[in-house]
Protein backbone atom coordinates (compact mmCIF):
# COMPACT_ATOMS: atom_id res chain seq x y z
CA UNK A 1 0.00 0.00 0.00
CA UNK A 2 1.09 3.87 -0.41
CA UNK A 3 2.41 5.03 2.90
CA UNK A 4 2.50 8.61 4.17
CA UNK A 5 5.23 7.87 6.37
CA UNK A 6 8.24 7.81 3.62
CA UNK A 7 11.62 7.84 4.78
CA UNK A 8 14.17 9.57 2.84
CA UNK A 9 15.78 6.01 2.28
CA UNK A 10 11.98 5.23 0.42
CA UNK A 11 12.39 8.21 -1.87
CA UNK A 12 13.86 7.30 -5.72
CA UNK A 13 17.10 7.15 -6.45
CA UNK A 14 16.57 10.47 -8.71
CA UNK A 15 14.53 12.67 -6.34
CA UNK A 16 17.43 12.38 -3.55
CA UNK A 17 20.38 13.09 -6.02
CA UNK A 18 18.32 16.14 -6.85
CA UNK A 19 18.40 16.89 -3.10
CA UNK A 20 21.95 15.93 -2.78
CA UNK A 21 23.12 18.28 -5.77
CA UNK A 22 21.01 20.98 -4.48
CA UNK A 23 22.61 20.64 -0.98
CA UNK A 24 19.22 19.91 0.44
CA UNK A 25 20.11 16.62 2.35
CA UNK A 26 23.83 15.23 3.01
CA UNK A 27 25.18 11.50 1.60
CA UNK A 28 25.95 11.12 5.40
CA UNK A 29 22.31 11.51 6.48
CA UNK A 30 21.41 9.36 3.05
CA UNK A 31 23.36 6.75 3.76
CA UNK A 32 22.26 6.90 7.86
CA UNK A 33 18.90 6.05 6.64
CA UNK A 34 19.62 3.50 4.39
CA UNK A 35 21.97 2.08 7.37
CA UNK A 36 18.36 2.57 10.00
CA UNK A 37 16.67 0.64 7.84
CA UNK A 38 18.84 -2.44 7.21
CA UNK A 39 19.26 -2.48 11.26
CA UNK A 40 15.45 -2.61 11.48
CA UNK A 41 14.65 -5.08 8.54
CA UNK A 42 17.75 -6.77 7.49
CA UNK A 43 17.56 -9.37 10.55
CA UNK A 44 13.76 -10.51 9.11
CA UNK A 45 14.62 -10.42 5.76
CA UNK A 46 18.21 -11.88 5.55
CA UNK A 47 19.02 -9.84 1.95
CA UNK A 48 23.03 -9.30 2.64
CA UNK A 49 25.74 -11.76 2.96
CA UNK A 50 27.86 -8.78 3.99
CA UNK A 51 27.19 -5.53 5.37
CA UNK A 52 29.59 -2.34 4.77
CA UNK A 53 28.46 -0.08 7.12
CA UNK A 54 31.34 1.38 8.23
CA UNK A 55 33.14 1.50 4.83
CA UNK A 56 29.90 3.29 3.70
CA UNK A 57 29.96 5.97 6.46
CA UNK A 58 33.71 6.57 5.19
CA UNK A 59 32.39 7.09 1.38
CA UNK A 60 29.15 9.22 2.50
CA UNK A 61 31.98 11.80 4.48
CA UNK A 62 34.21 11.93 1.61
CA UNK A 63 31.05 12.50 -1.15
CA UNK A 64 29.91 14.91 1.55
CA UNK A 65 32.95 17.10 1.26
CA UNK A 66 33.23 17.00 -2.62
CA UNK A 67 29.55 17.67 -2.89
CA UNK A 68 30.17 20.74 -0.54
CA UNK A 69 33.17 21.84 -2.36
CA UNK A 70 31.91 21.65 -5.90
CA UNK A 71 32.72 18.65 -7.47
CA UNK A 72 29.41 17.04 -7.70
CA UNK A 73 30.13 13.51 -9.87
CA UNK A 74 26.77 12.83 -11.54
CA UNK A 75 23.24 11.03 -10.21
CA UNK A 76 24.91 8.71 -8.57
CA UNK A 77 27.15 10.86 -6.24
CA UNK A 78 26.07 10.05 -2.75
CA UNK A 79 24.03 7.53 -3.28
CA UNK A 80 23.97 4.18 -1.12
CA UNK A 81 23.93 0.49 -3.93
CA UNK A 82 24.28 -2.82 -2.98
CA UNK A 83 25.45 -5.51 -5.00
CA UNK A 84 25.46 -8.70 -5.64
CA UNK A 85 27.42 -11.21 -3.63
CA UNK A 86 29.38 -12.33 -6.91
CA UNK A 87 30.80 -9.32 -8.04
CA UNK A 88 34.46 -8.94 -6.98
CA UNK A 89 35.15 -5.86 -4.79
CA UNK A 90 38.86 -5.47 -2.83
CA UNK A 91 38.58 -5.90 0.57
CA UNK A 92 35.41 -7.45 0.98
CA UNK A 93 34.53 -11.31 0.97
CA UNK A 94 32.76 -12.65 -2.10
CA UNK A 95 31.20 -16.17 -1.62
CA UNK A 96 28.34 -15.80 -4.70
CA UNK A 97 26.39 -17.63 -2.10
CA UNK A 98 29.06 -20.46 -2.04
CA UNK A 99 30.90 -22.31 0.85
CA UNK A 100 33.31 -23.16 -1.85
CA UNK A 101 34.51 -19.15 -1.74
CA UNK A 102 33.09 -18.47 1.52
CA UNK A 103 36.79 -16.93 3.12
CA UNK A 104 37.57 -15.70 -1.02
CA UNK A 105 38.65 -11.81 -0.82
CA UNK A 106 39.50 -10.45 -3.83
CA UNK A 107 42.21 -8.00 -4.47
CA UNK A 108 40.55 -6.81 -7.86
CA UNK A 109 37.12 -4.66 -8.75
CA UNK A 110 34.74 -6.24 -10.83
CA UNK A 111 34.45 -3.78 -13.17
CA UNK A 112 30.98 -2.80 -12.26
CA UNK A 113 32.11 -2.08 -8.94
CA UNK A 114 35.21 0.32 -10.42
CA UNK A 115 32.16 1.96 -12.23
CA UNK A 116 30.44 2.53 -9.13
CA UNK A 117 33.19 4.15 -7.41
CA UNK A 118 34.02 6.06 -9.82
CA UNK A 119 30.52 7.62 -10.03
CA UNK A 120 30.76 8.49 -6.48
CA UNK A 121 27.78 5.79 -5.13
CA UNK A 122 28.42 4.52 -1.56
CA UNK A 123 28.60 0.72 -1.52
CA UNK A 124 26.48 -0.52 1.59
CA UNK A 125 27.04 -4.17 1.35
CA UNK A 126 27.22 -7.32 -1.16
CA UNK A 127 23.68 -9.04 -1.59
CA UNK A 128 22.38 -12.48 -0.75
CA UNK A 129 21.91 -14.94 -3.61
CA UNK A 130 21.32 -18.18 -4.97
CA UNK A 131 24.48 -20.26 -4.66
CA UNK A 132 26.50 -19.33 -7.76
CA UNK A 133 23.50 -17.89 -9.05
CA UNK A 134 22.21 -20.95 -10.13
CA UNK A 135 18.96 -21.76 -8.99
CA UNK A 136 19.57 -23.13 -5.63
CA UNK A 137 20.19 -21.62 -1.46
CA UNK A 138 23.04 -22.96 0.05
CA UNK A 139 21.58 -23.73 3.80
CA UNK A 140 24.76 -21.80 4.69
CA UNK A 141 23.11 -18.27 3.86
CA UNK A 142 19.01 -19.05 3.20
CA UNK A 143 17.23 -17.67 1.51
CA UNK A 144 16.20 -13.80 1.19
CA UNK A 145 12.76 -13.39 2.01
CA UNK A 146 9.81 -11.76 -0.04
CA UNK A 147 9.06 -8.35 1.74
CA UNK A 148 5.35 -8.24 0.73
CA UNK A 149 4.88 -11.69 1.89
CA UNK A 150 7.34 -13.39 3.86
CA UNK A 151 5.78 -17.15 3.15
CA UNK A 152 6.39 -16.90 0.00
CA UNK A 153 9.39 -16.91 -2.81
CA UNK A 154 11.42 -14.14 -3.37
CA UNK A 155 12.50 -16.05 -6.85
CA UNK A 156 16.32 -16.11 -7.82
CA UNK A 157 19.44 -15.57 -8.29
CA UNK A 158 19.61 -11.70 -7.39
CA UNK A 159 16.57 -12.46 -4.48
CA UNK A 160 18.96 -10.41 -2.01
CA UNK A 161 19.56 -7.05 -4.28
CA UNK A 162 15.56 -6.91 -5.46
CA UNK A 163 14.61 -7.80 -1.48
CA UNK A 164 17.00 -4.91 -0.94
CA UNK A 165 16.24 -2.71 -3.50
CA UNK A 166 12.14 -3.20 -2.51
CA UNK A 167 12.59 -1.90 1.04
CA UNK A 168 14.66 1.46 0.94
CA UNK A 169 17.80 -0.74 2.07
CA UNK A 170 19.60 0.99 -0.55
CA UNK A 171 18.66 2.85 -4.20
CA UNK A 172 19.72 0.14 -6.46
CA UNK A 173 21.79 -2.64 -7.12
CA UNK A 174 23.50 -4.80 -9.44
CA UNK A 175 22.35 -7.81 -9.91
CA UNK A 176 23.07 -11.09 -12.84
CA UNK A 177 20.80 -12.87 -15.13
CA UNK A 178 21.31 -15.67 -17.11
CA UNK A 179 17.76 -17.64 -17.04
CA UNK A 180 15.75 -14.80 -15.43
CA UNK A 181 17.83 -13.72 -12.35
CA UNK A 182 17.68 -10.40 -12.24
CA UNK A 183 14.30 -9.65 -13.70
CA UNK A 184 11.94 -12.97 -11.54
CA UNK A 185 12.97 -11.89 -8.45
CA UNK A 186 12.55 -8.16 -9.97
CA UNK A 187 8.89 -9.10 -10.55
CA UNK A 188 8.67 -11.05 -7.08
CA UNK A 189 9.55 -8.35 -5.20
CA UNK A 190 7.74 -5.46 -6.91
CA UNK A 191 10.43 -3.71 -8.31
CA UNK A 192 12.17 -2.27 -11.90
CA UNK A 193 14.81 -4.67 -13.36
CA UNK A 194 16.63 -4.74 -16.18
CA UNK A 195 18.57 -7.18 -17.96
CA UNK A 196 20.87 -5.08 -20.48
CA UNK A 197 21.82 -6.35 -23.95
CA UNK A 198 24.61 -8.98 -24.03
CA UNK A 199 27.72 -7.05 -23.93
CA UNK A 200 26.38 -3.52 -22.53
CA UNK A 201 27.55 -4.21 -19.73
CA UNK A 202 30.81 -5.78 -18.86
CA UNK A 203 30.93 -9.12 -17.16
CA UNK A 204 34.53 -8.48 -16.07
CA UNK A 205 34.74 -9.59 -12.51
CA UNK A 206 31.99 -11.27 -12.07
CA UNK A 207 31.87 -15.30 -10.96
CA UNK A 208 30.38 -16.64 -13.91
CA UNK A 209 27.43 -19.23 -14.33
CA UNK A 210 27.74 -19.51 -17.88
CA UNK A 211 30.30 -16.74 -19.66
CA UNK A 212 27.87 -16.81 -22.74
CA UNK A 213 24.43 -16.28 -21.28
CA UNK A 214 25.07 -13.81 -18.00
CA UNK A 215 23.89 -10.63 -18.34
CA UNK A 216 24.88 -7.55 -15.18
CA UNK A 217 22.19 -4.71 -14.72
CA UNK A 218 20.34 -2.74 -12.67
CA UNK A 219 17.52 -3.18 -10.32
CA UNK A 220 15.39 0.01 -9.10
CA UNK A 221 12.20 1.16 -7.49
CA UNK A 222 11.37 3.35 -10.71
CA UNK A 223 12.45 3.43 -14.53
CA UNK A 224 14.51 6.56 -14.24
CA UNK A 225 16.41 5.61 -11.20
CA UNK A 226 16.87 2.27 -13.23
CA UNK A 227 18.36 4.56 -16.16
CA UNK A 228 20.31 6.15 -14.19
CA UNK A 229 22.29 3.34 -12.69
CA UNK A 230 22.38 2.23 -16.52
CA UNK A 231 24.21 4.91 -17.44
CA UNK A 232 26.78 4.37 -14.59
CA UNK A 233 27.80 0.76 -15.44
CA UNK A 234 27.18 0.75 -19.32
CA UNK A 235 29.97 0.61 -21.86
CA UNK A 236 32.96 -1.06 -23.15
CA UNK A 237 35.47 -2.77 -20.95
CA UNK A 238 38.77 -4.04 -22.36
CA UNK A 239 38.90 -6.43 -19.71
CA UNK A 240 35.58 -8.04 -21.18
CA UNK A 241 36.42 -9.20 -25.00
CA UNK A 242 32.21 -9.37 -25.15
CA UNK A 243 31.58 -5.76 -23.99
CA UNK A 244 30.67 -3.71 -26.99
CA UNK A 245 32.11 -0.53 -28.66
CA UNK A 246 28.28 1.18 -28.95
CA UNK A 247 28.04 4.27 -27.12
CA UNK A 248 26.18 5.13 -23.86
CA UNK A 249 23.36 7.28 -24.25
CA UNK A 250 22.49 9.29 -21.59
CA UNK A 251 19.35 6.87 -20.87
CA UNK A 252 18.07 9.52 -17.76
CA UNK A 253 17.61 12.56 -20.15
CA UNK A 254 16.54 10.52 -23.18
CA UNK A 255 13.17 9.66 -21.24
CA UNK A 256 10.27 11.33 -23.23
CA UNK A 257 7.30 9.21 -21.95
CA UNK A 258 5.70 9.35 -25.25
CA UNK A 259 4.45 6.20 -26.20
CA UNK A 260 1.99 7.37 -29.15
CA UNK A 261 3.50 6.35 -32.08
CA UNK A 262 4.82 3.12 -30.24
CA UNK A 263 4.47 -0.67 -31.99
CA UNK A 264 3.97 -3.38 -29.74
CA UNK A 265 4.33 -6.82 -30.40
CA UNK A 266 2.61 -9.62 -28.76
CA UNK A 267 2.73 -13.55 -29.31
CA UNK A 268 0.18 -15.96 -27.75
CA UNK A 269 3.12 -18.43 -26.49
CA UNK A 270 4.19 -15.44 -23.84
CA UNK A 271 0.78 -14.41 -22.83
CA UNK A 272 -1.75 -17.04 -22.77
CA UNK A 273 -0.27 -20.32 -22.52
CA UNK A 274 0.41 -21.95 -18.96
CA UNK A 275 -0.10 -18.61 -17.36
CA UNK A 276 -1.86 -17.79 -14.22
CA UNK A 277 -5.42 -16.24 -14.85
CA UNK A 278 -4.53 -13.50 -12.50
CA UNK A 279 -1.31 -12.40 -14.00
CA UNK A 280 -3.44 -12.66 -17.32
CA UNK A 281 -5.99 -10.19 -15.89
CA UNK A 282 -3.06 -7.72 -15.25
CA UNK A 283 -1.23 -8.66 -18.13
CA UNK A 284 -4.57 -7.24 -20.08
CA UNK A 285 -4.60 -4.07 -18.41
CA UNK A 286 -1.40 -3.26 -19.20
CA UNK A 287 -2.02 -3.44 -23.12
CA UNK A 288 -5.29 -1.64 -22.20
CA UNK A 289 -3.45 1.48 -20.84
CA UNK A 290 -0.70 1.11 -23.33
CA UNK A 291 -3.60 1.33 -25.38
CA UNK A 292 -5.30 4.33 -23.77
CA UNK A 293 -1.22 6.39 -24.19
CA UNK A 294 -1.13 5.49 -27.85
CA UNK A 295 1.09 2.65 -28.51
CA UNK A 296 -0.82 -0.03 -31.08
CA UNK A 297 -0.12 -3.56 -30.87
CA UNK A 298 -0.05 -6.55 -33.44
CA UNK A 299 0.91 -10.21 -33.30
CA UNK A 300 4.08 -11.03 -34.11
CA UNK A 301 5.49 -14.61 -35.14
CA UNK A 302 7.82 -15.53 -31.68
CA UNK A 303 9.65 -18.61 -31.92
CA UNK A 304 8.00 -20.35 -28.77
CA UNK A 305 10.08 -20.47 -25.02
CA UNK A 306 9.58 -24.31 -25.86
CA UNK A 307 12.27 -23.63 -29.10
CA UNK A 308 14.68 -21.33 -26.96
CA UNK A 309 14.86 -22.73 -22.95
CA UNK A 310 16.06 -26.48 -23.66
CA UNK A 311 18.93 -24.71 -25.67
CA UNK A 312 19.56 -22.13 -23.14
CA UNK A 313 19.57 -24.98 -20.63
CA UNK A 314 22.04 -26.85 -22.89
CA UNK A 315 24.69 -24.16 -22.57
CA UNK A 316 24.54 -22.88 -18.86
CA UNK A 317 24.84 -26.44 -17.19
CA UNK A 318 27.73 -27.18 -19.87
CA UNK A 319 29.51 -23.92 -19.09
CA UNK A 320 29.03 -23.96 -15.58
CA UNK A 321 29.93 -27.34 -15.09
CA UNK A 322 33.21 -26.61 -17.26
CA UNK A 323 33.74 -23.45 -14.77
CA UNK A 324 32.82 -25.22 -11.61
CA UNK A 325 34.88 -28.77 -12.70
CA UNK A 326 38.04 -27.91 -10.53
CA UNK A 327 35.59 -28.07 -6.91
CA UNK A 328 33.72 -30.69 -8.44
CA UNK A 329 36.06 -33.04 -8.47
CA UNK A 330 37.77 -32.38 -5.37
CA UNK A 331 34.93 -30.79 -2.99
CA UNK A 332 31.53 -31.86 -4.21
CA UNK A 333 30.29 -31.60 -0.51
CA UNK A 334 30.55 -28.41 -0.48
CA UNK A 335 28.11 -27.55 -2.86
CA UNK A 336 24.31 -27.79 -1.98
CA UNK A 337 22.95 -30.96 -3.35
CA UNK A 338 20.47 -29.41 -6.12
CA UNK A 339 23.67 -27.39 -7.47
CA UNK A 340 26.13 -30.03 -7.16
CA UNK A 341 23.48 -32.34 -8.79
CA UNK A 342 23.31 -29.78 -11.93
CA UNK A 343 26.86 -29.63 -12.02
CA UNK A 344 26.97 -33.62 -12.63
CA UNK A 345 24.15 -33.19 -15.54
CA UNK A 346 26.82 -30.66 -16.34
CA UNK A 347 29.15 -33.32 -16.97
CA UNK A 348 27.24 -35.26 -18.56
CA UNK A 349 25.98 -33.15 -21.07
CA UNK A 350 27.23 -34.11 -24.50
CA UNK A 351 29.60 -31.83 -26.53
CA UNK A 352 27.29 -32.02 -29.62
CA UNK A 353 24.27 -30.94 -27.57
CA UNK A 354 26.22 -28.26 -26.37
CA UNK A 355 27.19 -27.31 -30.00
CA UNK A 356 23.38 -28.05 -31.27
CA UNK A 357 22.35 -25.40 -28.69
CA UNK A 358 24.61 -22.31 -30.13
CA UNK A 359 23.67 -22.92 -33.64
CA UNK A 360 20.04 -23.36 -32.27
CA UNK A 361 20.82 -19.82 -30.38
CA UNK A 362 21.97 -17.91 -33.67
CA UNK A 363 18.74 -19.64 -35.53
CA UNK A 364 16.72 -18.03 -32.55
CA UNK A 365 18.25 -14.78 -32.72
CA UNK A 366 17.59 -14.87 -36.36
CA UNK A 367 14.10 -15.32 -36.19
CA UNK A 368 13.37 -13.40 -33.15
CA UNK A 369 15.09 -10.21 -35.35
CA UNK A 370 12.95 -10.98 -38.50
CA UNK A 371 9.85 -11.06 -36.17
CA UNK A 372 10.54 -7.82 -34.34
CA UNK A 373 10.95 -6.02 -37.67
CA UNK A 374 7.95 -4.10 -37.85
CA UNK A 375 7.82 -3.51 -34.12
CA UNK A 376 9.29 -1.21 -31.50
CA UNK A 377 8.92 -3.83 -28.11
CA UNK A 378 7.59 -7.08 -26.97
CA UNK A 379 5.26 -7.26 -24.48
CA UNK A 380 4.30 -10.10 -21.93
CA UNK A 381 4.50 -11.52 -18.10
CA UNK A 382 7.99 -11.52 -16.44
CA UNK A 383 6.57 -14.88 -14.63
CA UNK A 384 3.96 -17.31 -15.60
CA UNK A 385 3.25 -17.21 -12.13
CA UNK A 386 2.44 -14.37 -9.39
CA UNK A 387 4.87 -15.99 -7.16
CA UNK A 388 5.58 -19.65 -4.93
CA UNK A 389 5.27 -20.73 -1.79
CA UNK A 390 8.71 -20.62 -0.09
CA UNK A 391 8.87 -24.15 1.24
CA UNK A 392 7.86 -25.40 -2.96
CA UNK A 393 10.29 -23.34 -4.54
CA UNK A 394 12.95 -24.96 -7.20
CA UNK A 395 15.44 -22.43 -4.57
CA UNK A 396 14.91 -24.07 -1.59
CA UNK A 397 13.83 -27.63 -3.28
CA UNK A 398 16.46 -30.29 -2.20
CA UNK A 399 16.32 -31.69 -6.59
CA UNK A 400 18.17 -30.49 -9.36
CA UNK A 401 15.13 -30.39 -10.84
CA UNK A 402 15.57 -29.67 -14.79
CA UNK A 403 11.74 -29.26 -15.85
CA UNK A 404 10.58 -27.07 -12.83
CA UNK A 405 13.66 -24.87 -13.65
CA UNK A 406 12.78 -24.28 -17.39
CA UNK A 407 9.27 -24.31 -16.72
CA UNK A 408 10.24 -20.98 -13.97
CA UNK A 409 12.65 -18.87 -16.90
CA UNK A 410 10.15 -19.76 -19.45
CA UNK A 411 9.45 -16.08 -20.41
CA UNK A 412 12.79 -14.74 -19.06
CA UNK A 413 15.55 -17.67 -20.92
CA UNK A 414 14.70 -16.77 -23.97
CA UNK A 415 16.01 -13.25 -24.27
CA UNK A 416 19.04 -14.50 -22.43
CA UNK A 417 19.95 -16.94 -25.02
CA UNK A 418 19.32 -14.28 -27.85
CA UNK A 419 20.88 -11.05 -25.57
CA UNK A 420 18.01 -8.40 -26.57
CA UNK A 421 17.25 -6.18 -23.78
CA UNK A 422 14.71 -7.01 -21.00
CA UNK A 423 12.73 -5.13 -17.81
CA UNK A 424 10.10 -6.24 -15.79
CA UNK A 425 8.27 -3.33 -13.31
CA UNK A 426 5.11 -3.73 -11.25
CA UNK A 427 1.80 -4.03 -13.21
CA UNK A 428 -0.07 -4.42 -10.06
CA UNK A 429 -1.32 -6.68 -7.51
CA UNK A 430 -3.39 -9.94 -6.73
CA UNK A 431 -4.65 -10.57 -3.14
CA UNK A 432 -3.27 -10.73 -0.58
CA UNK A 433 -0.95 -7.82 -2.03
CA UNK A 434 1.24 -9.67 -3.86
CA UNK A 435 2.81 -7.68 -6.67
CA UNK A 436 2.96 -9.07 -10.67
CA UNK A 437 5.59 -8.02 -13.07
CA UNK A 438 5.39 -6.66 -16.63
CA UNK A 439 8.27 -7.61 -19.09
CA UNK A 440 9.34 -5.54 -22.20
CA UNK A 441 11.79 -6.54 -24.58
CA UNK A 442 13.62 -4.38 -27.14
CA UNK A 443 16.15 -4.43 -29.90
CA UNK A 444 19.74 -4.93 -28.88
CA UNK A 445 21.09 -1.88 -27.81
CA UNK A 446 17.98 -0.28 -28.00
CA UNK A 447 17.49 0.15 -24.19
CA UNK A 448 16.27 4.02 -24.04
CA UNK A 449 13.30 2.83 -25.95
CA UNK A 450 12.70 0.19 -23.20
CA UNK A 451 13.10 2.67 -20.41
CA UNK A 452 11.04 5.26 -21.86
CA UNK A 453 7.99 2.84 -22.44
CA UNK A 454 8.22 1.53 -19.27
CA UNK A 455 8.74 5.10 -17.85
CA UNK A 456 5.47 6.08 -19.05
CA UNK A 457 3.36 3.51 -18.06
CA UNK A 458 4.67 3.68 -14.87
CA UNK A 459 3.75 7.31 -14.51
CA UNK A 460 0.42 6.15 -15.95
CA UNK A 461 0.08 3.97 -13.34
CA UNK A 462 0.83 4.32 -8.99
CA UNK A 463 2.34 0.77 -8.25
CA UNK A 464 6.03 1.58 -7.70
CA UNK A 465 4.42 4.13 -5.05
CA UNK A 466 3.54 0.53 -2.66
CA UNK A 467 5.98 0.05 -0.10
CA UNK A 468 5.62 -3.57 0.72
CA UNK A 469 4.36 -4.70 4.00
CA UNK A 470 7.63 -5.12 5.70
CA UNK A 471 8.09 -1.73 5.07
CA UNK A 472 4.48 -0.43 5.98
CA UNK A 473 4.72 -2.78 9.50
CA UNK A 474 8.08 -0.59 10.77
CA UNK A 475 6.49 1.85 13.47
CA UNK B 1 7.63 -21.07 -9.16
CA UNK B 2 5.22 -23.74 -8.02
CA UNK B 3 6.50 -27.80 -8.58
CA UNK B 4 3.20 -27.89 -10.28
CA UNK B 5 4.01 -25.66 -12.95
CA UNK B 6 5.07 -26.76 -16.38
CA UNK B 7 5.45 -23.95 -18.98
CA UNK B 8 7.90 -25.91 -21.44
CA UNK B 9 6.21 -28.53 -23.08
CA UNK B 10 8.41 -31.34 -21.29
CA UNK B 11 9.67 -33.92 -24.37
CA UNK B 12 8.92 -36.88 -21.38
CA UNK B 13 11.06 -39.62 -23.03
CA UNK B 14 10.69 -43.10 -22.25
CA UNK B 15 13.43 -44.19 -20.08
CA UNK B 16 16.68 -43.16 -21.84
CA UNK B 17 18.28 -46.66 -20.59
CA UNK B 18 21.32 -44.90 -19.38
CA UNK B 19 22.18 -47.10 -16.39
CA UNK B 20 24.06 -45.90 -13.62
CA UNK B 21 27.24 -47.46 -14.39
CA UNK B 22 27.06 -45.94 -17.29
CA UNK B 23 26.68 -42.50 -15.53
CA UNK B 24 29.76 -43.20 -13.64
CA UNK B 25 32.27 -43.70 -16.80
CA UNK B 26 30.82 -40.64 -18.30
CA UNK B 27 31.61 -38.71 -15.27
CA UNK B 28 34.73 -40.01 -14.75
CA UNK B 29 35.87 -39.22 -18.40
CA UNK B 30 35.31 -35.42 -16.46
CA UNK B 31 37.18 -36.20 -13.66
CA UNK B 32 34.49 -37.15 -11.27
CA UNK B 33 34.46 -39.90 -9.23
CA UNK B 34 30.61 -40.78 -8.86
CA UNK B 35 29.87 -43.58 -6.52
CA UNK B 36 27.29 -46.37 -7.39
CA UNK B 37 24.50 -44.75 -5.14
CA UNK B 38 25.33 -41.32 -6.21
CA UNK B 39 24.88 -42.11 -9.90
CA UNK B 40 21.85 -44.12 -9.45
CA UNK B 41 20.10 -41.21 -7.62
CA UNK B 42 21.29 -38.80 -10.11
CA UNK B 43 19.22 -41.18 -12.87
CA UNK B 44 16.08 -39.59 -12.23
CA UNK B 45 17.18 -36.16 -13.14
CA UNK B 46 19.43 -37.26 -16.00
CA UNK B 47 16.06 -38.32 -17.65
CA UNK B 48 14.06 -34.85 -17.59
CA UNK B 49 17.67 -33.16 -18.84
CA UNK B 50 18.40 -35.80 -21.25
CA UNK B 51 14.33 -35.04 -22.35
CA UNK B 52 15.60 -31.50 -22.83
CA UNK B 53 18.23 -31.78 -24.51
CA UNK B 54 15.80 -34.82 -27.01
CA UNK B 55 14.11 -31.30 -27.52
CA UNK B 56 16.58 -29.81 -29.29
CA UNK B 57 18.28 -32.35 -31.14
CA UNK B 58 14.57 -31.98 -32.90
CA UNK B 59 14.60 -29.08 -33.70
CA UNK B 60 16.46 -28.30 -36.66
CA UNK B 61 19.46 -25.68 -37.01
CA UNK B 62 19.03 -25.70 -40.79
CA UNK B 63 22.48 -24.39 -42.20
CA UNK B 64 23.05 -21.74 -38.68
CA UNK B 65 26.85 -22.26 -37.58
CA UNK B 66 27.25 -21.93 -33.68
CA UNK B 67 26.61 -18.42 -31.89
CA UNK B 68 29.85 -18.63 -30.04
CA UNK B 69 32.22 -16.20 -31.50
CA UNK B 70 35.70 -15.49 -31.07
CA UNK B 71 36.51 -11.86 -30.62
CA UNK B 72 39.77 -10.48 -31.36
CA UNK B 73 40.94 -7.20 -30.91
CA UNK B 74 41.19 -4.95 -34.04
CA UNK B 75 43.86 -2.26 -33.31
CA UNK B 76 42.63 0.00 -36.05
CA UNK B 77 42.44 3.52 -36.00
CA UNK B 78 39.12 4.05 -34.71
CA UNK B 79 39.04 1.31 -31.98
CA UNK B 80 41.78 1.84 -29.56
CA UNK B 81 41.42 -0.28 -26.53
Amino acid sequence: MTDSRVELCDLPLVEVASLLEKGAVSPVDVTESVLQRIEALEPNLNAFITLLPEEARRQASIAEREIRDGQYRGPLHGIPISVKDLFSMIGARTTAGSRILADWIPSENATVVDRLVEAGAILVGKTNMLEFAYASVHPDYGPALNPWDTTRSSSGSSSGSAVAVAVGMGYGSIGSDTGGSIRLPGAYCGIVAMKPTYGRVSRHGAIPVSWSCDHMGPMTRTVADCAALLGAIAGRDQRDSTSSHAPVPDYLSELDGDVSNLRIGIADTYLRENVDREVQLLIDKAIEQFTVMGATFETVPLPPPSEAVPALLAIITSEAAEYHLPALQTRPEDFSEPVRERLELGVLTPATSYIRAQRLRRQFIDRITAAMAGVDLLLMPTSPVVNTPLEDDLATSEEADPELLAAMINFTGPFDLCGFPALTLPCGFVEPGWPVGLQLVARPFEEHALLSAAWAYERAMDWHRRLPKAVTELV
Amino acid sequence: MARSTNAVPANHPPDSGISAEAIRSIAAIAGISLSNERAEALRPQLEAHVGLLRAISALDPKMTEPAGELHLPWKGPENHD
